[in-house]
């Protein structure tokens, strides 16, 4: 499972890419395919969530101390 | 007052109200030494406090006794916070106890400080070692109190700011004596789950409520933690050693949410740009390849299709001319050579012709002139020693002559001769 943080940092290097323009035009189609879809990724990824809480049963005994 | 009398619980009611009003003897800050010190069944702690020279009865309900954070004992220095009334059946004075706290409180600091300045030295807080955070942390740990307002205000800052949290919680108590421990096992255990923060948070509290967070081992275990770990303890004075030792740190829980996780609106609003910036460049970079497209098509070679043609055309053209001007070169020649044949023809002939004619005039002039005809006419050739004698003066007498007749010779001696 790619990780959130790393899909952001993808995107931000295919933006910069496009920008640095040295990319042929048929490798730029490609990434911009790409970059749409991680944003679409990204974006209903953030909005899908909710906050997930997995309770840890932590022992009440008190060790004595 | 007056002479008037007056009975035991009016008096005692009065003395009880004139206490009660003035509000210089409502929570006072008293110290002194404690003695008689019992813990009643019902939870309410009587005792007394004194000095060299006085002592006063003390009362302190089981309400504010559960908050002690140590057990009172008979000798201690205290310090309390208490009000002066009466109790009316007793006509006691006494004072009602809200807090105690131990008077050797400057203790608790030097501690601290002697801790925090050996930690340092250690190099426990060095900043070299401390962790950075993920951007976007996904899997996130919460060591803090149950049910606490600091459990809460976590949960829904996290609900309201970063909803894609997965939430590791990690119930302990945050005060007394065995909570390092437990906090102590919770942080081991947090750090083999692979979190990408793990946050301790408690609300405020004074420096022996925060005693835990003082705890060396913990310092300990905080530093070599694999997880990056923030700390939100709302001190009021004095920084504890656990956010010292923390890789981070915030005032309240609350903003430890708010160091860990970027706000998800935020970054919604930043794919949308990163979004639009695609669009643009990907739009800028179609128009460019357009551009140039358009300019190869308009350029000249397309707008005049025969551009390219043209020199080869020119060409053609120009060596057709003279293929056809060699045609009509040739035919020229052709008819020049036919004349010219024809010419030689006519001139060949002609000149047969006047050859002709010269020969047969030569023929028939020599014919005319034959010796034979000449012969025949009766006219001799005479020879001597085969040369033709054309006078007398070749001859020679009784010489041998050769005479030739048309139709044959004879020889003859020549026996006279006569000159003309």
């Amino acid at each position: 499972m790619i990780k959130f943080e790393d899909k952001m940092t993808r995107l931000d290097e295919i933006v910069s890419k496009l920008e640095k323009n040295q990319v042929s035009l048929d490798e730029a189609i490609q990434l911009f395919e790409e970059g749409l879809h991680l944003a679409d990724a990204l974006d209903s990824q953030l909005k899908q969530y909710e906050t997930k809480i997995n309770e840890l049963a932590q022992t009440k005994d008190i060790p004595n101390v | 007052m007056s002479n008037q009398k007056v009975s035991v619980s009016r008096l005692v009611s009065f003395l009880k109200m004139k206490l009660d009003q003035d509000l210089s003897l409502q929570n006072m800050i008293v110290h002194g030494e404690l003695s008689n010190f019992t813990a009643h069944r019902s939870g309410h702690l009587y005792f007394t406090l004194k000095d060299e020279r006085a002592r006063i009865q003390c009362v302190m309900f089981s309400g504010q006794a559960q908050r002690l954070k140590f057990s009172p004992k008979d000798g201690d220095n205290v310090l309390i916070c208490a009000s002066t009334s009466i109790f009316e059946a007793s006509g006691q004075l006494q004072l009602y106890v809200k807090t105690i706290q131990l008077d050797g409180l400057g203790d608790y600091y030097i501690q601290l400080n002697e801790l925090k300045k050996r930690l340092y030295e250690d190099g426990y807080f060095d900043e070299a070692h401390k962790q950075k955070f993920k951007k976007y942390p996904e899997k996130i740990g919460i060591i803090t109190g149950s049910e606490s307002a600091a459990y809460n205000d976590l949960i829904k800052t996290f609900e309201l700011r970063w909803p894609m949290a997965q939430l590791t919680i990690f119930e302990t108590l945050v005060q007394g004596p065995s909570a390092s421990a437990m906090i102590i096992k919770a942080l081991l255990e947090a750090d083999t789950l692979e979190l990408d923060a793990i946050i301790i948070a408690r609300g405020g509290g004074s420096i022996e409520d925060l005693w835990s967070f003082n705890d060396e081992q913990l310092a300990k275990i905080i530093y070599h933690a694999t997880t990056p770990i923030i700390c939100g303890i709302g001190h009021e004075t004095d920084v504890t050693v656990a956010e010292l030792v923390a890789d981070a740190r915030a005032s309240t829980p609350t903003a430890t949410v708010i160091a860990v996780s970027p706000d998800y609106h935020d970054v919604l609003g930043l794919i949308a740009k990163k979004r639009e910036q695609l669009e643009y460049l990907m739009l800028q970079k179609l128009k460019a390849a357009q551009n140039q497209f358009m300019s190869l098509i308009n350029s000249v070679i397309f707008e005049n299709k025969d551009y390219l043609l043209m020199e080869s055309t020119l060409k053609l053209e120009y060596l057709t001319k003279r293929l056809m001007n060699s045609q009509a070169w040739m035919a020229n020649h052709q008819q020049r050579i036919l004349k010219c044949k024809e010419t030689l023809s006519y001139l060949m002939t002609s000149r047969m012709r006047q050859e002709e004619y010269h020969l047969a005039k030569n023929i028939t002039l020599l014919d005319a002139y034959s010796p034979l005809k000449i012969l025949k006419r009766g006219y001799n050739l005479a020879y001597i020693d085969q040369t033709l004698i054309a006078s007398v003066g070749q001859l020679k007498k009784e010489a041998l002559v050769t005479i030739q007749l048309s139709d044959g010779q004879f020889d003859a001696q020549i026996k006279e001769i006569r000159h003309d």
